[in-house]
């Protein structure tokens, strides 16, 4: 019979975190995105809405862009789990962090870490630029930088990534 | 806002699953992709005594192309199979760009087939697109396996015929042997819909279901009967003496309409060059 956890008792998940390997002993209501800020105690993950419309909290789960809001814990037992923390290098921003700078990006920057998060799946997974323009920068909100820079930046760096097509084709 | 406390298990067979379903009955919730179920619960709509994650429970992750009679083919979805690898392994096109229309991308990587036809939102896609093509549901309990066909499945408003003990264990959605269309109106893209239509041409009769036109998912027959012999300003009329859509804030029940007999005549002229002429 499957072990069941009370809701009053922690459980142990052990994940790889930006590449260490890493225990939480948490209640199995928490969500991703507490127990990344409050257990593992890395807090470029943000908190926004907590039910998935505003993408703050996304982070990138066995290659896929997710919201750890609605992911609880537990889920997460045995799988890869990587947040902003990972993405600059030890030389400096990641091309994409690079052109959000670079194109005036953020402001505020609350809702840039999981910005960024997306982005970096999408190119992971070889999306053009018209997807990652369209479709992944419409799961996140921001409310102060407004989305032309935002279009811009990944314009920049998509540029770098198909460096055949720097114009667009009309 | 923060879950409420529920106790919490991730089961790894069907037996197992059907064995704490027999237990805990309707106090437990099924967690597939969570991308419904944990909302409600950080919004406290949901309080389950045990949340069962359906994560690691092998045999649900499967996709099989079956034929089913000569020239009629279904495809069976394990209920954890995520919406995107069914939009590529379906070849109906209306079916992947009905798929397409599911949230944003980073909330569309978690939906599964089964947590979407589970939910039973009748504003959602794919409930929608299994009236239309007469889809089933199999569930497994302890006791017994049953398959329920897509009219019989949806009862209400995010309610279905499931019995409490009672959890999907594969979803059919059928090919049609001609072309097929999605079309969605909602206020911003990733929104549910106001209105949302599949059509499909299927063994020379058409099928259309709509989205967000009523408590369930809606089957048009009557308009499916008058595109089969009549005009299409006739099937738009039949269209509308289908639906009742309700009034809301979002839109409507007029306004519903209107968008719903536009969207057919799009459907149309996509589908049947000819038949709009």
């Amino acid at each position: 019979m499957t072990a069941i956890t009370p809701a009053t008792d922690t459980r142990d998940t052990t994940f790889v975190l930006n590449g260490t390997e890493t225990t939480l002993r948490v209640r199995p209501r928490t969500l991703l995105s507490d127990a990344l800020r409050h257990d593992a105690r890395v807090h470029g993950t943000h908190v926004g809405c907590e039910q998935g419309a505003c993408g703050a909290c996304t982070v990138i789960v066995d290659d896929v862009a997710r919201r750890s809001c609605l992911t609880l814990t537990p889920q997460v037992h045995g799988r890869i789990v990587e947040t902003i923390e990972s993405v600059a290098g030890t030389v400096g921003l990641d091309p994409i962090q690079q052109a959000i700078h670079d194109a005036h990006g953020l402001q505020c920057g609350f809702c840039t870490p999981g910005i960024v998060m997306s982005l970096v799946a999408a190119r992971r997974a070889g999306a053009d630029r018209t997807i990652a323009v369209d479709e992944v920068l419409d799961g996140h909100l921001c409310r102060c930088t407004g989305y032309i820079n935002l279009r811009a930046a990944i314009e920049l760096a998509w540029n770098e990534l198909e460096p055949n097509s720097l114009e667009p084709s009309s | 806002m923060k879950p409420p406390p529920f106790a919490y298990c991730d089961p790894e067979t069907v037996a197992d699953v059907c064995d704490l379903l027999t237990e805990w009955v309707d106090d437990a919730a099924l967690l597939a992709g969570g991308q419904s179920l944990i909302p409600l619960l950080n919004l406290r709509l949901a309080r389950p005594g045990l949340v069962i994650d359906l994560g690691r429970v092998a045999g649900l992750d499967t996709i099989e192309h079956l034929a089913t009679a000569p020239n009629h083919a279904v495809v069976r979805c394990g209920a954890g199979v995520g919406v995107t690898a069914l939009a590529t392994a379906h070849p109906g096109a209306g079916v992947a760009e009905a798929i397409h229309w599911i949230g944003h991308p980073q909330i569309r990587a978690r939906t599964t087939v089964g947590g979407t036809i589970a939910h039973a939102d009748s504003a959602a896609e794919l409930p929608a697109v299994l009236m239309a093509l007469d889809g089933s549901v199999t569930l497994r309990s302890a006791t017994s396996e049953r398959t329920v066909m897509a009219q019989d499945w949806f009862d209400g408003p995010f309610s279905t015929t499931r019995e409490p003990e009672e959890f999907i264990v594969s979803v059919d959605v059928p090919v049609p042997d001609g072309p097929s269309w999605w079309g969605e109106v909602a206020r911003r893209r990733g929104d549910f819909a106001l209105v949302g239509m599949f059509v499909a041409r299927d063994r020379d009769t058409w099928r259309v279901a709509l989205s967000g036109v009523g408590p369930t998912p809606v089957r048009a027959s009557g308009c499916e009967g008058a595109l089969a012999g009549g005009t299409l300003d006739e099937a738009c009329a039949a269209l509308d003496l289908d639906l009742d859509p309700p009034d809301d804030l979002h839109a409507g029940s007029n306004h519903r309409r209107s968008i719903a007999r536009q969207l057919l005549r799009r459907a149309m002229s996509e589908l049947t060059p000819a038949v709009a002429a």
